[in-house]
């Protein structure tokens, strides 16, 4: 990550030996010289290599082609506080004119009329294919008929195992628990139990993305197969003390505290030090540091199958008075060339780049068998779920979180207590 | 006639030439001095006085920031926290945060001081010892401990050798709240103790002296004569260590995250959720309102009583 801010004009002539090989929009539609010379800030998470080599080619490309954009501003904060920086921002009337737009927000900003339909503009656009995008992944960021942002990355998780940790226990892999058809919540349960029990591992079994810390949304990965979740499909009922959430989470929890193979709250744990038999995390995991043997496999199966969750980011641009530059370079950053240029994961929301090469050239640790097994299986999944997201997700985040946090992870917790307890609360936030 | 008109003149002239000063010299001292001041008094005004006005104006609305509603509410925002049910719980937590933090902090500080100033050989390196987590940032402090108090982390695991099963210090129903303060207590102990220690030094040896040759031991030495003359000194720990512990916030972001529940969470923390995580700006704005105010009340009311205990002030 790299705080901070950052011109790109110093930049330009760096970039500029890299641009010849972007596309730009920037010469199309009105872009004709009005005189303006605009400054657009494009307020991001990331901006790493990668991110970085695209992003400043494909705007010192645009430059070249429309003469209104002086230079773009990168501002990038932490993760851990983007909302927070962008809430304040906003509040001071002075929101970035093109921003990364986290999922947890989406449906916010989305109903907000603070961010400018994108439609109009890509569909004039000659060559700039938006049917490249499934419907199904525009759902989100669409209301009324207009697409408020377009996500611009498709992610999924996978389960990473200690090869050596299933030897020592005597236990199948995850692989040949998929090939006899036994990869299933309650087996992943059974072998994260065995693995503690013969000393192979600290812990059988963990969700990297901390549930304790990120919260209640990170149970998606097991909720979901087993047909459970927060709220209904419209999201105007609470779902959270349905009988398959209860039963989903009751497993995580007996995980927890009977099994003692779950990391239990205020433990931290990391798969590269070998403390942990299986990690369900990004599958472009940094696996340099990891020196025992590993595998990697798709998310286990529950109830209904195989159910793997996706997330996806949005990239917005701000009402403004300089919007419609904002536009074009948004849709020159996320045209199917450009996209295709710079692999990376996750990979941009373009069917067309959800091939196994160049999925493969996104994730170099693994290889063309384990990218086929986990990212392509969850991409192409007819069942695949997208993150929790709620136009009133912040009050009911924080309203669950508590709940959880007080009174689920604990050893005596009554699961399907509490969960009526977080419906109690929540319902009329739903509304 | 003429003549005398002339020399009018020329009076008048060599007025001109040297006309009294515009003020006086009074005057222009005060000038002088509104002109030095004046930078901190416009710093204060715009980045003090300008923002506690705004956020009184914004604890009369309904502000969500994402949808850009700001609508007037009159005392609806003061009204709601009433009827927060969560409220109780998170003053509970601010109050016992600063009822465990406010004599911590100044015992500790107090006796360390002491205990620095009696060892005149080594009391430099201590002083300096105590003194290096004032200077380090409040997020390395927070994530340092946060790996030490980890179930598995670092103290539990010296505890172990020990034979002791240590609680999970960051989760464990009242040890979140106790290990949270002494957390904060010992990063702000050294700025205590510098204090406690300028005051200790300027007490006259005579007093002391003349004291034990009256038969007084150590212990009256210290109740009779130290205590009082640093009391000023108490009194300044005192009202630092209350403001720091009722606006405490960093801490408890990086170590709890208000939890578990809102065991751990105090009002800042709580005004910060509700302002960036649930975007209910007028709420946070009401709830930061009442902070102030309680702030100012107990410094007010220190100020107050300080004549009853604090013994040397002229």
């Amino acid at each position: 990550m790299y705080p901070g801010k950052r011109p790109i004009a110093a930049m330009a002539l760096a970039s500029v030996l890299m641009a010849g090989s972007t596309v730009s929009y920037g010469q199309d539609a009105t872009s004709e010289d009005d005189g303006r010379r605009a400054e657009l800030t494009f307020m991001n998470w990331y901006y790493g290599p990668g991110d970085e080599e695209s992003y400043d080619a494909i705007i010192a490309n645009y430059q070249a082609t429309d003469p209104r954009l002086e230079r773009v501003i990168i501002e990038v904060q932490p993760f851990e506080r983007y909302n927070d920086v962008m809430n304040v921002k906003m509040s001071g009337g002075n929101p970035p004119d093109i921003a990364w737009i986290d999922l947890s927000v989406a449906r916010a900003l989305v109903e907000s009329g603070r961010l400018r339909d994108l439609r109009p503009t890509l569909e004039s656009l000659e060559g700039w294919d938006l049917d490249d995008f499934t419907p199904a992944s525009l759902t989100t960021w669409s209301n009324d008929g207009g697409l408020y942002a377009l996500p611009f990355t498709n992610a999924t998780n996978s389960v990473f195992y200690n090869v050596e940790a299933f030897r020592n226990a005597g236990l199948p892999t995850p692989e040949e628990m998929i090939a006899n058809g036994d990869w299933t919540w309650e087996n992943v349960r059974d072998v994260a139990k065995q693995l503690v029990e013969t000393d192979s591992s600290r812990y059988g079994f963990t969700l990297a993305n901390d549930i304790y810390i990120n919260g209640w949304n990170q149970l998606i990965e097991v909720w979901e197969p087993y047909g459970g979740g927060p709220w209904s499909d419209d999201g105007t009922m609470c779902t959270f003390d349905a009988p398959e959430t209860v039963e989903a989470t009751q497993l995580i929890h007996d995980m927890i505290y009977v099994d003692k193979s779950y990391p239990e709250p205020g433990v931290d744990v990391n798969f590269a030090t070998g403390d942990i038999g299986m990690a369900l995390t990004r599958p472009d995991l940094d696996m340099t540091p990891v020196e025992f043997e590993w595998g990697v496999v798709s998310q286990p199966d529950g109830p209904l199958g195989y159910v793997p969750s996706v997330a996806q980011n949005g990239m917005a641009v701000f009402d403004g008075p300089n919007a419609d530059i904002a536009e074009l370079l948004v849709a020159s950053m996320l045209s199917k060339e450009n996209m295709l240029e710079y692999p990376v994961f996750p990979p941009g929301n373009r069917v067309s780049l959800h091939t196994p090469e160049l999925l493969l050239e996104s994730i170099p640790a693994m290889t063309a068998e384990q990218v086929e097994g986990t990212v392509v299986k969850a991409f192409e999944s007819p069942d695949q779920v997208l993150e929790y997201n709620h136009p009133n997700f912040g009050p009911i985040w924080t309203t669950a979180q508590r709940i959880f946090d007080g009174e689920m992870w604990r050893e005596d917790a009554d699961v399907a207590a509490v969960l009526g307890t977080v419906c109690t609360e929540i319902q009329d936030m739903l509304g | 006639m003429t003549g005398s008109q002339d020399s009018v003149v020329d009076v008048r002239s060599v007025q001109g030439k040297h006309r009294p000063p515009r003020f006086g010299y009074w005057q222009r001292d005060s000038l002088t001095g509104l002109a030095f001041v004046s930078p901190q008094v416009l710093g204060f005004g715009i980045f003090v006085v300008g923002p506690i006005l705004a956020i009184a104006w914004f604890a009369l609305h309904d502000w969500n920031v994402i949808y850009g509603t700001f609508d007037f509410v009159g005392v609806g925002n003061f009204e709601a926290m009433l009827k927060d049910r969560n409220l109780p719980t998170v003053v509970m937590a601010s109050v016992l945060f600063a009822v465990g933090y406010v004599p911590l902090n100044v015992a500790f500080g107090l006796l360390l001081a002491f205990a620095i100033h009696k060892v005149a050989h080594a009391g430099g390196f201590l002083r300096t010892i105590w003194f290096i987590p004032v200077a380090v940032s409040i997020v390395a402090w927070a994530i340092v401990w946060r790996m030490m108090l980890q179930d598995n982390g670092v103290i539990n695991g010296a505890l172990a050798v020990l034979g002791i099963d240590g609680p999970n210090w960051l989760r464990d129903d009242g040890w979140s709240i106790a290990t949270v303060i002494g957390v904060q207590v010992l990063k702000d102990l050294g700025f205590s103790m510098v204090i406690f220690l300028a005051a200790l030094q300027n007490i006259p040896l005579e007093l002391e002296d003349a004291a034990r040759i009256d038969g007084a031991n150590g212990r009256q030495v210290f109740r009779r004569i130290t205590v009082p003359l640093v009391t000023p000194f108490i009194f300044l720990v005192m009202i630092l260590s209350i403001i720091t512990s009722i606006k405490s916030f960093a801490l408890i972001f990086l170590l709890t995250r208000g939890g578990p529940g809102y065991d751990t969470t105090t009002i800042p923390f709580y005004t910060y959720q509700k302002a960036f995580q649930e975007f209910d700006m007028g709420y946070a704005s009401a709830l930061a309102v009442i902070l102030f105010l309680v702030v100012m009340l107990l410094t007010g009311g220190q100020f107050a009583v300080r004549k009853r205990w604090v013994f040397s002030e002229e």
